[in-house]
């Protein structure tokens, strides 16, 4: 087993105690990764909020070139989902970017409590997040947070649609994207992905 | 006397009340299990006090000085000596206990369990359960009628608010307003009740005494909770999702402004001032000061991770 999965195999288990105390709350999952090579360098990678070409994953994107607060992107997944996201925040100067999701196809449909439920490609609730970069003495610092409630929104969620199966998705996600900007900006980096989830 | 002495004497007795160093904010974090007490005189972080359980809620007793926080995962909530600001018991309530307050008097204390879909009654000096009282799904937001005679409940998943007759404990009206209603605020003449409807993204406005819809005001994404200011004449309230604040001239019941605060703003409440308003950060642990006469914020105070503060939190 590799590094990264022991740090988030870890997480889950550490988590799964707390998830169905109480109605939907919101979550913070934090990952971390240091890489050597200069922030600038990795911030580059980043920098345009159209490319998401280092997040494995995503087959394309569309944005209107834009970096400004407002702009849209809207990822194709690999698998033919999309997930629509609206630029919140931008700052050049301290190498970080938030952003939230607005909208994402669904992959299907189950019964629960008598309703049709979507499940959405991204099995979370009002996601907002942010990306960013820090100088450690030479090397770079990604920190990717996240924030997202589970998919359903009143008590009782079904399987599909619980924070386990959030924090998972979201874990994937932060996880790849991370550990693929380190081998892009340092080939030979350990994916030492560090994922912290609270809420 | 020497004028300088005089002046010195002068100076010691205006600033007297400020070794007690009232009002306070006590700020819930709730991803920190602490509770940051603000003295709102100095804007510093003067305690933290440790609180287990996810601490979300406030409700202050003013009457016996003490200020209550609820732990949805504590099943109940603590009671904190708001002078000493430490700990004086745990009360245990059973289920999630977030939304919280106590009434004018200072007598009751009334805690919602959101999964039970119930408010329990307690009594504030026995901490005896007195009554649990059945509300509709998911029970968040409560306040209390300024004549002490009628208590609200935010009804989130039923879209509703109700009205709860004190002198006899139990329902006289609910209503439906947006979707999923969750902080909401009466004003100081008891005439007017305000929900901020988190899933609609709007405000409802109501008539307090009958539950009549007067209105519905459009605000920015995920609003949270609210709080008034000015002598009732302007509501504040946390848009979650867009990092802000949106004030609402409640004469004309329309959006004057919308001041940037930290991101995910959630608890809000008017200093006893009633000019300055706090907002607790919930992403960015940090509370926004806004100033109600220059709608600007005028200061930002570090506080602990995952600040909510959901209820009334500064201290008179």
């Amino acid at each position: 087993m590799k590094k990264t999965s022991l740090f988030v195999t870890a997480a889950l288990i550490l988590f799964s105690g707390l998830v169905n105390a109480h109605g939907p709350v919101r979550a913070r999952q934090t990952a971390t990764i240091t890489v050597d090579a200069p922030a600038a360098k990795v911030w580059d990678l980043i920098k345009n909020y159209d490319d998401m070409s280092w997040l494995p994953g995503v087959k394309s994107v569309k944005g209107d070139g834009s970096n400004a607060k407002g702009a849209v992107r809207v990822l194709t997944l690999a698998h033919g989902g999309t997930i629509t996201e609206e630029l919140k925040a931008y700052d050049a100067a301290k190498f970080a970017y938030k952003y939230k999701i607005t909208d994402m196809s669904t992959t299907g449909t189950i019964k629960h409590a008598g309703q049709d439920e979507h499940i959405p490609v991204l099995p979370v609730g009002n996601y907002a997040a942010e990306i960013s970069v820090t100088d450690k003495g030479g090397k770079a610092e990604i920190e990717w947070v996240a924030t997202y409630y589970r998919a359903y929104v009143n008590n009782n969620p079904p399987a599909e649609l619980n924070e386990e199966a959030a924090d998972k998705a979201v874990t994937e996600v932060l996880t790849s994207g991370l550990s693929n900007l380190a081998k892009k900006a340092a080939p030979g980096t350990a994916p030492n992905v560090h994922i912290d989830i609270k809420r | 006397m020497p004028i300088q002495l005089f002046g010195a004497l002068l100076l010691l007795a205006l600033f007297a009340p400020g070794v007690y160093a009232e009002p306070r904010a006590f700020i819930t974090n709730q991803l920190d299990n602490s509770v940051s007490v603000i003295d709102t005189q100095t804007q510093k972080v003067i305690e933290t006090i440790k609180v287990t359980g996810k601490p979300a809620g406030v409700a202050l007793n003013k009457r016996l000085k003490q200020v209550y926080i609820s732990t949805p995962e504590g099943g109940g909530f603590v009671v904190l000596d708001s002078q000493k600001m430490q700990p004086v018991r745990t009360v245990k309530v059973g289920g999630a206990s977030l939304g919280i307050t106590a009434d004018r008097s200072g007598d009751h204390i009334f805690v919602a369990d959101w999964y039970e879909n119930s408010v329990a009654v307690f009594d504030a000096n026995s901490f005896e359960k007195l009554k649990t009282l059945t509300v509709g799904k998911s029970p968040s937001g409560m306040t209390v009628s300024p004549d002490n005679r009628w208590l609200y409940v935010a009804n989130r998943v039923d879209n509703s608010i109700s009205q709860i007759d004190l002198n006899k404990l139990s329902i006289r009206n609910t209503t439906k307003v947006g979707q999923h209603p969750f902080g909401i605020a009466i004003d100081s003449q008891g005439k007017r009740l305000y929900a901020a409807n988190v899933e609609s993204d709007d405000i409802s406005v109501l008539d307090a005494q009958h539950l009549k819809r007067l209105a519905t005001i459009k605000v920015g994404a995920r609003p949270y909770a609210l709080t008034l200011a000015l002598k009732d004449s302007l509501l504040f309230v946390t848009n979650q999702d867009d990092s802000t604040v949106s004030v609402i001239d409640t004469a004309s019941l329309k959006q004057l402004a919308v001041i940037t605060v930290g991101d995910k703003p959630e608890g809000i409440s008017t200093h006893p001032d009633d000019q300055h308003i706090y907002v607790a950060n919930w992403f960015d642990n940090n509370v926004s000061v806004i100033d109600a006469n220059s709608l600007t914020v005028v200061n930002t105070i570090k506080t602990g991770e995952g600040s909510r503060a959901f209820g009334e939190f500064i201290t008179p």
